[in-house]
Formats: structure tokens, sequence, C-alpha cells
């Protein structure tokens, strides 16, 4: 080759075919310039998100580590962090999340301390914010309004006030756990809004145990606000080797993981020391409360002792008093009874003497008639004396004379007796003798006729005697006769005389009696009289005694009454007393008891105070931080796929044209040949062809999508990361770019190579001759006979010609491919992220608000806001469930921590109608019993569980970290579930997990759409005493709604993207396919074809091919869209599996209606061939 | 009235800044049936009478006439109908697709036009009953030709135009051809007209035009033509 370039003939030609074949070379420009563009730009993206988050974090000086421990960090340990080679800045801080009342919003926020001071001392430029405060880190930037001047004063996160609406006041209502002693204010007025680097993910600042478990809003408040005395809840450092890296990147892990390592190592030697710590101070703060406790004991007990003692005195004094009064008593009722026995005797005496003073009237009124009775007797005695003195004296006479006469007889009956005393014996009287004899004469008659001597004579004697007798007895008898009537009238008047007589005799001695009667009785009466007036006299000086005792015993009465009632007092004052003080006694002893007891326990809990956990944290536990790095790490995982697929294309676009150019030039490089160029010189040719072609679009690719890509890309996600985008132009990464080109490069030239190796190899002689023209190929289609023979010969044509060049083929199907891949790949992921919203809220989740009441709620403070519920009519069904913010991780327990919300309905049946369980290919049930455990699918995917599995579910505690052990949880199903992650359990399954009961705490509801009315119903619920949060599923709905429209903007790129790869490779086909067949078609506009029949003939190859094309790439698409989906997928949500059939069908019509625009693009270049080339010889 | 007729045909291409007269005045007539020899050399305007005659391209000026239509007035669409039911064309490099079959080849051009004769017995005719399913490329260069042969008679033309068609061939295979286009011609009672610069063809041709410088110099009807067979050069 001569020296002199400019005028090289070979260069010049060289000029001259770039400038004649310049769609040709725009050709392999623009597919490189894609290729090397997209390759080049997605690589930069992840970069250079990696760079604006660093620009951020570096400038707001993120901290680079965090210490946190479970019982918070005290100076000690701060100055220790501080003093840890590696560290150069250390910011302790206070934080605690609370639930507040923001605006209409009840929202779980983190409270949080920052250096007022520091922050009034900065200045910033809304990225970087400058202060001479090097301690100074998470530095704020202010938005609006300013900082806090009063202890009440806050500022918060500008994105989420604008997403929550702005409020001017946040009122803590409540924290995670007990706000006393930590936070000293509680009503904060806003003040401003800030920027936190802290919080770069807007969307969710951080999870949470309260509410629905995401953290709502940053509060950001003086130091003040907080109480002195609590300590440190985090120290955050930064770590000075690692500001010059980029974050994220292995070289910032490097050095901050170094740092941490030390810090590591004295983790356990913060932990024992902070927990001495926190043992001392309370050991401490409970001795000081333990001495005050026994010195108040020992006051009590002695308060006792004194009252006690008060008491057994008062009680003594009473007794005494008591006894006193007592000896009274009894006195004043001996007293009584004296008196009243007097009083009784004075009666009685009274009464004797008043009978006495009776009787002797009545004796002297008995004398008196006693004294006339005597008289009367005396007179009554001298008259019958009178009376009955003739009477006596006659009968005193006629009894003399009777006695005479009697005396007479007697002598005459006595002789007559003693005369016959010998005849009868024992008969004393004549009437006896006259009775006897007969029975002697007898006798004697029968002793006379017994002949008895003597008998006769006596009986004669005794006959004589008997006539004797019988003469006597008659003189006699009258004798007799004449006493007997004398006496007979004695006898009749002495009764009489006699009577008289002892009248007489008895009247005087009556007299007498009564005479000397009536004298006693006078006497008698005199005597008695005199007893009477003694006794008066007595009577009188008695009566006079007992008055005076009388008065006496009165005077008494009244005196013990008074004792008494005295005496009654103070034993009611004594029992009053005993009974307070035996309370108080009680009650001071139970108070001692429980105190002592509470000692005790405050005691055992010092004691059983453990070490806290203490961990380092680097930002890659940053929820905002993190997820960008993720979101950054993805883009270069699409970074890597993406673009190789482009190289493809663009290496077979090249090789394809290439060979064009070889083909054409055929004759030509025979001449070079011919002359004696060299094989090297002339692919020269080629390779410089192909090396400035992919030069240039390489260049032009990636100075254009090294600004495209890294800032559309970021803005797509810019809507929930708050990290600012770099100012344009955005710095080319030599690193990518250099790749890139050098890639492009290597594919063009490869494909170069490829092509002219062949032609080059042949003798100059037959490059000279015309190539000889592909032989005609049968295709397999040929062989099902009866279709070939009804397509028609231009068809036939087609579908041979599609074989026949397998390099264009393979570039047009990959290309066409690639475009509706691209496609499929950008509406598919709209899909997926609608279908977030789609299925989630319509076919999933049948509620649209959750109301979660305190944990301790009742079953009917649950039904209290359920009839609430009911009663505003807004509301739908209400399904009762717990809901726990828990964390699972895999089986072994050590994995990662997923924020999970647990599910334990109250009724099954009725939660799965607001909640469908299903597996979402084939949409089959999932079952949900008492004893199921069904785990939501990103989930399992993310833990590699399926059913049958185990997993750990852990509870947190309250500052969100796994303390424990956890709850092995054997999962029994998968189910369909895009935004968040659940797990549900049935009771039965809860109650085996936990050992617990499940609390019934939270409402799943529907409510009206009108937002007025949801406001309302939400404002009511909030001030409900036991309705903790009130969470309308909009916010989500509308967070995803954002990330939709972001996603369109990646659309617009992926589209455009398409069309161009479309183009690119149907302008070379066409292009090819033209030049190639300019003979073929000249002959057939000479045969006659018609224009349309010209165009069919040409169009309908690559129309076919582009179909094929097509097909395949919604294929490709298929399996793009889901690489990416799965890939770009945040962990908060699954996206949407399945691409729509829609989006098939548009990608589809695009890609043809790409197709239709290059190929009337290309009719001009068919209708201008001239028909005079078919009468041209063959080259 | 002659079967074809050209009046004072003119045709000036503009190629730059220059203006060539291609055509120039051409005055000729050709009966219904003729084989017609349009002969001259190199530049003299003969491929330019076949390509209006043909047309796949319009006079500057003057009229053509087929039979009762007049070419020359035709615009674009007219002279592809007219092409494709009026004119057989017979190329020298035969242009055949070489993506068809012999027979398919001939097809393609009959699927186009009215009334086509069968593909089958144009190809008995020409002689390929044989070769009918080979591709071009299996097929020698006379069996080519006589596909491309085959293929305008197919089309059933009211005129047969050949350009140059023994040019790419041997001589012998050549003579064959042009005894296949004589046989056409009287056999068939086609119209052909066959452009070239071997005067050696004038021997068989019904009437002959000489053309010279954009004109033709000499129309000359042969009353005898010699068969193409005899025919030597």
């Amino acid at each position: 080759m001569a020296p002199r370039a400019r005028h090289n003939p070979f260069v010049i030609e060289f000029l001259r075919s770039v400038s004649r074949s310049l769609g040709r070379f725009l050709a392999i420009v623009a597919i490189v310039a894609i290729g090397c563009g997209f390759f080049a730009g997605l690589r930069m993206t992840g970069t250079g998100m990696r760079k604006s988050a660093d620009i951020y974090y570096d400038g707001t000086e993120l901290y680079d580590l965090q210490l946190v421990s479970t019982l918070g960090i005290s100076e000690n340990t701060v100055e220790r962090v501080a003093e840890t080679p590696g560290i150069t800045a250390v910011m302790p801080s206070r934080s605690v999340d609370v639930m507040a009342a923001i605006g209409e919003n009840q929202v779980a926020a983190r409270v949080t301390s920052f250096d007022v001071e520091a922050a009034k001392r900065s200045s910033s430029d809304g990225v970087r914010v400058f202060s001479e405060d090097d301690g100074y880190l998470n530095r704020l930037i202010l938005r609006t309004g300013r900082w806090p001047s009063a202890p009440n004063e806050c500022v918060v996160l500008e994105e989420r006030a604008e997403h929550l609406g702005r409020s001017d006041t946040v009122d803590v209502l409540y924290g995670a756990t007990s706000l006393d002693d930590v936070l000293d204010v509680r009503d904060f007025d806003v003040v401003g809004t800030v920027s936190s680097t802290y919080y770069s993910l807007s969307s969710s600042l951080a999870t949470t145990t309260l509410g629905s478990g995401i953290l709502e809003q940053a509060v950001f408040v003086p130091e003040d606000a907080f109480d002195p005395e609590s300590p440190y809840t985090e120290c955050f450092m930064r770590v000075g080797d690692a500001t010059d890296e980029i974050t994220a990147t292995e070289p910032y892990e490097a050095e901050v993981q170094k740092v941490e390592e030390e810090l590591e190592i004295e983790l356990d030697s913060f932990a024992n020391e902070r927990r001495e710590e926190v043992r001392a101070e309370a050991q401490e703060t409970l001795d000081e409360h333990r001495a005050d406790f026994e010195e108040e004991k020992a006051e009590a007990l002695a308060e006792l002792d004194d009252a006690e003692r008060e008491l057994e005195d008062g009680l003594a004094e009473l007794r005494r008093n008591q006894a006193t009064v007592d000896d009274s008593e009894a006195e004043l009722a001996s007293g009584q009874a004296d008196y009243e026995a007097g009083l009784a005797e004075i009666a009685s005496s009274r009464k004797r003497l008043q009978d006495g003073e009776a009787a002797y009237a009545s004796g002297q009124a008995e004398i008196a008639s006693a004294e006339r009775q005597v008289a009367d007797a005396r007179t009554q005695l001298a008259d019958a004396e009178a009376q009955a003195a003739p009477e006596i004296e006659r009968f005193d006479a006629a009894e003399t004379a009777y006695q005479d006469g009697l005396a007479a007889y007697d002598g005459a009956v006595s002789d007559l007796v003693a005369q016959f005393s010998a005849l009868t014996p024992g008969a004393s009287t004549p009437e006896e003798i006259q009775a006897a004899l007969p029975a002697v004469i007898e006798q004697l008659s029968a002793a006379a006729a017994a002949g008895v001597p003597g008998a006769e004579e006596q009986l004669a004697a005794a006959r004589q005697a008997q006539a004797a007798l019988d003469a006597a007895i008659p003189e006699l008898e009258a004798q007799r006769a004449q006493l007997d009537a004398a006496e007979a009238e004695l006898d009749a008047a002495r009764p009489q005389v006699e009577a008289a007589k002892a009248r007489l005799a008895e009247g005087r001695r009556q007299l007498e009696s009564a005479e000397a009667e009536l004298a006693a009785g006078q006497a008698e009466l005199a005597a008695s009289r005199r007893q009477l007036d003694d006794g008066w006299a007595q009577l009188g000086s008695a009566e006079a005694e007992l008055a005076s005792a009388a008065s006496e015993i009165a005077s008494g009465r009244a005196q013990l009454a008074d004792a008494q009632r005295q005496l009654d007092e103070g034993w009611d004052e004594y029992y009053e007393g005993k009974a307070a003080y035996e309370r108080e006694r009680q009650d001071a002893l139970e108070k001692l008891d429980d105190a002592e007891k509470e000692l005790d326990d405050a005691q055992a809990e010092i004691d059983d105070i453990e070490r806290p956990d203490v961990f380092v944290l680097d930002r890659t536990k940053n929820y905002g931080a993190q997820s960008y790095a993720n979101d950054s790490e993805r883009i270069d995982a699409i970074a890597s796929v993406f673009p190789l697929f482009f190289f493809i294309v663009a290496a077979l676009v090249a090789l394809t044209t290439m060979t064009r150019m070889v083909d054409d030039e055929r004759s030509l490089i025979g001449t070079y040949k011919a002359l004696g160029y060299s094989t090297a010189t002339i692919s020269a040719k080629y390779l410089a062809y192909a090396a400035i072609a992919s030069g240039i679009g390489a260049v032009i690719g990636i100075a254009f999508m090294s600004q495209l890509l890294p800032w559309v890309i970021p803005e797509a996600y810019g809507i929930v990361y708050t990290i600012p985008h770099r100012p344009f132009p955005l710095p080319i990464e030599p690193g990518p770019a250099v790749s890139s080109f050098l890639l492009g490069l290597g594919c063009t030239l490869t494909a170069t190579l490829v092509a002219c190796v062949s032609s080059l190899r042949e003798t100059p002689a037959a490059l000279l001759q015309p190539k000889a023209p592909k032989v005609g190929k049968r295709i397999l289609l040929e062989r099902i006979g009866p279709l070939w023979r009804k397509i028609t010969f231009s068809w036939k044509v087609t579908l041979r010609n599609i074989f026949r060049y397998k390099r264009r083929f393979l570039m047009t199907v990959i290309g066409i491919a690639g475009c509706t891949g691209l496609l499929v790949t950008g509406f598919g992921v709209r899909d997926a992220i609608s279908d977030i919203i789609d299925i989630q809220y319509g076919e999933l989740v049948g509620h649209d608000v959750m109301i979660g009441l305190a944990n301790d709620a009742t079953t009917g403070e649950v039904a209290d806001v359920v009839d609430y519920l009911d009663e505003t009519g807004a509301a739908g069904r209400c399904v009762i469930a717990d809901t726990e913010n828990v964390v699972v991780r895999d089986a072994s327990g050590k994995g990662d921590d997923h924020a999970v919300q647990l599910i334990c309905p109250e009724n099954i049946d009725e939660f799965c109608e607001i909640r469908t369980l299903r597996e979402r290919i084939g949409h089959a049930e999932v079952p949900f019993e008492p004893d199921s455990a069904i785990l939501t699918e990103k989930l399992a995917t993310m833990l590699g569980v399926g059913p049958g599995d185990a997993i750990r579910v852990f509870e947190p505690n309250a500052v969100g970290n796994v303390t424990d052990l956890g709850h092995e949880v054997t999962l029994t199903g998968v189910t369909e579930n895009y935004i968040q992650g659940y797990l549900y359990l049935g009771p039965e399954a809860f109650d085996e997990v936990f050992g617990d009961e499940p609390s019934y705490d939270t409402i799943y509801t529907t409510m009206d759409d009108d937002p007025e009315k949801r406001t309302e119903i939400a404002k009511h619920l909030q001030a409900m005493d036991d309705v903790d949060t009130v969470v309308f599923e909009d916010d989500m709905i509308e967070t995803y709604s954002t990330m939709l429209r972001s996603v369109d903007l990646v659309m617009i790129v992926l589209i455009v993207s398409a069309a161009a790869l479309a183009f690119v490779v149907l302008y070379n086909l066409a292009n090819i396919n033209i030049s190639e067949r300019v003979r073929e078609i000249a002959s057939l506009k000479v045969l006659g074809f018609t224009r349309r029949e010209v165009d069919a003939y040409v169009f309908r190859e690559i129309l076919l091919i582009v179909i094929g094309g097509a097909l395949v790439g919604l294929v490709l698409g298929y399996f793009f869209e889901a690489y990416v989906v799965v890939t770009a997928e945040v962990d908060a949500a699954m996206f949407g599996r399945s691409v729509h059939w829609p989006s098939y069908v548009y990608s589809f019509l695009l890609t043809m209606g790409f197709t239709v625009l290059v190929l009337l693009a290309m009719r001009p270049k068919l209708a201008r061939i001239d028909m005079v080339e078919s009468l041209k010889s063959v080259e | 009235m002659a079967f074809i007729e050209f009046r004072d045909v003119r045709k000036i291409y503009t190629m730059g800044d220059v203006e060539v007269n291609a055509v120039n005045g051409m005055d000729f007539d050709i009966e219904e049936g003729e084989l017609c020899v349009i002969v001259g050399p190199s530049g003299a305007g003969k491929t330019t009478v076949l390509n209006m005659l043909g047309g796949m391209d319009q006079v500057s000026a003057g009229t053509i006439k087929l039979g009762d239509r007049m070419v020359s007035a035709m615009d674009e669409r007219e002279l592809t109908l007219y092409r494709r039911h009026d004119i057989g064309f017979v190329f020298q490099f035969y242009n055949l697709v070489a993506n068809l079959t012999a027979l398919e080849n001939v097809e393609l051009a009959s699927q186009i036009c009215d009334d086509p004769l069968p593909a089958e017995e144009v190809m008995e005719k020409v002689g390929l009953a044989h070769r009918m399913d080979n591709f071009p490329a299996q097929l020698s260069g006379g069996e080519q030709q006589r596909v491309a042969i085959a293929r305008a008679l197919a089309k059933n033309p009211k005129l047969m135009l050949c350009d140059e068609p023994t040019g790419a061939l041997d001589y012998k295979t050549g003579k064959q051809i042009l005894k296949l286009l004589q046989e056409t011609c009287q056999t068939m009672g086609r119209t052909v007209a066959i452009v070239t610069h071997n005067l050696a063809f004038t021997q068989i041709a019904d009437r002959v035009i000489h053309v010279h410088e954009g004109r033709a110099k000499s129309v000359e009807t042969n009353g005898h033509p010699a068969d193409a067979l005899t025919v030597e050069w």
C-alpha cells in the first residue's frame, strides 16, 4: 500500500463504498448503537444509582454503622465506640416508635432526637448539608419551615407530609413501649419539613410493631423532648475510610466491614458493660427505695405500737371507771332495795296500825255492845229467875213425895225379893221371880213327881209362896203404878224444870262470863289503844327516814347515769379506736408487704436483667438504603442479560450485511486480488468498514444511552426514593463504556471476518466469475404434496427464499423476536404491576379497611366497634381476626428476617369470603382449616419452602428485634398474594404454635368509597378508646399506582428500543433482499407483475419472517418478562406473574406496525427498480 | 393495418445535462404471425425499441400500436397489464426464478394472466417434459432458455419478445433455441420479435428490421425464411 493514504485509490474506493452503501453502513451503526448503548447505559444505571446515593449519603453524612442495644446505650459505650479505630465520628441519638395523631390520621411514627443547634448552623444545597459540626450525622435537609427552637417543636419528613396530608401538630398517643421516663413531650408543633437521608425510601420508611407494621412518618425532635435520664437508643458512626468509596459497592463494604469487625469484637464487652450499668443504676435506685421503705416501715410500725399502747391505756381506765360505776350501781341498787323494803314495811306497819285502829274501833264497839248485852242478860236472868221460882218449888215438893213413895215401894219389893230369894235365886224383881217361879215349880213338881224327898214340901211351900206372891204382886203393882205415874209426872216436868234451871244457871254463868269477858275486853282494848298509839308514832319516824333515803337514792341514780353515759362514750370511743387501729394496722401491714414484694420483684428483675443484644448495623439494614442498593443491583442483573441479546442481533446484522457486501464486491475482490493486493489488505477494507461503522455506533449509542438510561430508570424508581438525581450531563463511566465499545466492536469484527473469510479464500479467477447461483432447494413443506400443490408460486418462492438465506433468516427472526420480546416485557411488566393492584384488590382481598384494636380489647369492645360500623351503614360485613406483626425465617431460624402479618381469623368461613386463598396457577382453592398454616407465595419462594415444609415464626420485641428462638410452623399451603407477606393460621394451629389463644382484635371490612364519609368514620373510630389503627388499603393502591406511572417511562424506552431494533433489522433485511434480487424483481416486472404483486413477492417473505420472529418473540418475551419481573421485583411485593393476552396482542401488532412502516419505506425503492436491470448480464 | 405499428417513435434519455436520443423517429410495422428480427449494432437503439415495445419504457414521442391498442398512450398501470397479458418476454440470461422449478417458473407467468396455456403442455412443447421438476440451477443454459420460452409462451401472449435469446448460449444450443422460436411462430402462429446483433438470424425471419442510430434503416420481408437449424454464424 502506498504511504500517501489520501491519494490511495484503495482508500478512496473504500470511502466511496461507504457513501454508496450508506444504508448498510447506517444499519451497522444503528444496531451497534442500540446494543452498546443499552449495555453501557444499563451498566451505568446501577453504578449511577449507587453514585447518586453516595453523593446524597456522603453529602448528608449518612451513618456507615449504627450501634443498637436492647437496653439502650450509655455515654460510656458511646465513648468506647468513638475510640474504636476507623470510627471518625459518633452521634448518639434517642428514638422511639409511637402511634401519633397527625392531622386526621393516626399513624405509626418514629420520634427521633437530633442536634437542633448543629442543624441550625448547617446549610444545604438540597443534596448536601454543610456543617462545621463533624459529629452531626444523618444530617437533615430543611425543605419547608424552620428548625425547632423549643422542645415541643418538631420537623417531619416532607415526602410523607405530602402523602399524609400536612398537619401543624403531632400528638403522640402511645408508644411501642412505655413512654414514661423516655419522652417528656407528647404534643409537638410541626414547624418545618425535612428530607432525611436515613429514610430514603419514601413509600415505606421502616417496619415497626405498631399499626399496620409500616412506619408512616418520622418526627425529628430536639434532644430536650426526651428524658435526659433515658439512655440513648442508638449510636451512629462514620467510618472515615469508607467515605471515599461508593456506597453499596464492594470497596465500601470492605472498609465498613473492617470497622464492623473491630466493633463486633467489642460487642460482648459492650453488652456486659451495659448490663452492669443498668443493673448498678437500677440497684442503686432500688437500694434507695429499700432504705426509704425500711425507714417508712419502722415509722409505721412504731406509730402502730403507740396507737396500740394508747388504746390499752384507754381500756384500763375504762375498765376502772366501769368498776366504779358498777359498784355505785350495786350500792344504789341495795339502797333502793332497802328503801323499797322500808316503804313496804311502812306500808305494812301502817296497814297493821290501821287494822289495829279498825280492830280497836270494833273492839270498842264490841265492848259497848257487850256491856249492853251484859246489862240485858242481867235483866233477862232476873226475869227468868222470877218466872221459874214457883214451878221449881212445886216440883221440888212432888219430888220429895215421890222419893218417899219410891222408898216405900222399894222396901216392899226388897222384902218380897228377900222372901223368894231362896226359891228363885237370881231374880231381883217380882216379875223375874214370877217369870222364874213356874220353871221352878215345874222343876219342883218334876222333882216332887220324881219323888225327890223334900220336893213336895218345897213344891207346896213354892205353891203357897206363889199364892202369897200372887196376892202381894197386885198391891205392889198398884203401888208401883202410883209411883210410876208420879215418876212420869215428875219426869215430864223434870226436863222443863231442869231446863229452866239449866237455863237459869247457864244464864247466870253466861252473864258472869260475859261480864268477865267484858272486863277483859275493856282491858284489852285499853292495851291495844296504847299499842296503837306507839305504832303510829314509830311509823311517823320511819316515814321521815325513808323520805330522806329516797332523795338520797334519786341523787345517787342521777350521778350514776351521768357516769354511765360518760363511760359508754368512753367505750364507744375505745371500740372505734380499736377497730380503726385494726384496720389501719391491717392496711399498713398489707401495704408494707406489697411494697416489700415490689421491692423483691424489682430486685428479681434486676437480678434477671439479661445481657442486652447489641448489634452493629450497617447501611444494608437501613430500609431505604438497602432497597435502593437492591434496586441498583437489579438493574445490574438486567444489564447483564438484555444487552447480550442486542449484541447477538448486532453480530447477526453485521454478519449478513458484510456477507452481502462481500458478495456484492466479489468481482472487485477478485480484481484486487488479481492486481496483487494481499488478502489481509483486502479484508482490512471490510474490517475497517465494520470497525468504523460499529465504532461510530458505539460512540453514539454509549453517549446517548449513558444519559438516557441512568436518568430514566432512577426517575422511574425516583418516585419512591428521595435520593436526588445527579445533574446532566451524567458522567460516562469508563468501565461500562469501554467494555461496551469493545464488545460492540468485537461482535461486528468477528462477524465481518466470518463473512469475508470464505470469499477471500477463493482464487482471483473464481472470484471474477459470477458466483454460481444458489441451487434452489426443496423445503420440507413440499413433501406434503397436497398442501404444497395448493400454494401459489409466489408463496412457494417466498417459502423457499425464507429458508434459503439462513443468516438473514436468523438475524431477522432473532431481531424481530427481540423487538417483540422487549415489547412483551414492557407490557408484561406493566401488567405485572397493575396485577398487583388488580388481582390483590380485585380478586384476593375483599376488604378495604383494617381496624386494629388494642391488644387487650375484649370481645365486647370489638363488638362495640362492629356495632358502630353497622350503625354507620357505610361498612360491609365485619370479619374479626387476630392480626400480629411477626417475623419469619427459614426452618433453621438463622436466615434473613421477613416481616409478615400473621392473621388468625375467628371464623374461617367468613374470612375466606373476604380473602381468597388460592394457588396462582390454576386458581385451585387452598383449603383453610382450623389447623392450617398458609404462607403467601412470595415469602414461600424467598424462604424456599412449600406445603409440608417448616418455617420459624418469631414475635419481635418492641423495637422489632428477634430475641427468642421462635416457634416452628409447618405449612399446609401456599397462597397467591402480591402485596406484603401474610401467614394465615387457623385458631387450632395458632394455639399449637404459640400455646395461647388468639386475641381477636382486628376487624376487616369494606367501606363506602365516599372519602368524606370515610374520613368521618375513621375519625370517629380513632376517637374510640380501644381502636389503635385504621388502615385503608387505598394508600397501598396509591403506592402501586405511582409505581405503575413510573413504569410507563420505562415502557417508552422499551418501545423505542424495540422499534429501533425492528427498524434496523428489517431495513437491513429488506435492503439486502431487494438489492440481491434486483434482477429477479425486474424480471417479474417485465413479466407483468403489478406493483402490488411485486411488493407482495418481496415483502411477503419479510412479513412471514417477521411473523415467525414475532411469534418467537412472544415466547421469548414470556421468559424475558418473567426474568425482569423476578429480578426487578421489590421485596415488599410480588409482581403479577402472568402477561395478559392483550399485551401479547399489542406487542405483536406493534411489531407488525414497525414492519409495515419499514416496508412502506422500502416500497419506493422497489418501485425504482428499473426493468432494464433484467436485461443486464449477470455480474 | 399492421399488427404492430411504430410511428415516429422517439425516446430521449436525460443523463445529467446530456440528452441522448436513443430512438430518433423509428417507423416500422410487423404483421401478425410473423417472425421478426430487429437487428443492429450495439447502441443502435434496438434495446430501447424492445423496451418500448415490451411496455417496459414509455415513448418520448410518437405512437406504438399493437393490434388495436395504443401502447404509447398507456400509463404505467396499463403498461403493466399490457406486459402481463400481451407480451411474452425471453431474456438473454433467462431470468428464471432460481427458487422455482422449471414447471413452476412457467406457472409463475401463467398464473397471472387470463387465458394461459397449460404449463405442462407448454413444457412438453419446448421438449422439457422430463425436466419439469428441476430447479434452474440444475438445468443447462439451453434448457433454461427453453423454460424461459415456455414461460413466455404459457402466457399465450400476442407478442413474444426475445432479447438476444442465444446470447448466453453456445452455438449449437443457440440454434436449437432459434429453431424453437421459429417453430413457435410457424406452428402456433405467434408473432415473435427477436432483438439481436447477430445478422445471421435475419435468414430465418419473415421480416427483418435494421436499426441504426435510432432509426429503422431498412425493413425487409423474407418470403422464404430458412430453417433455423440450417443457419450458420
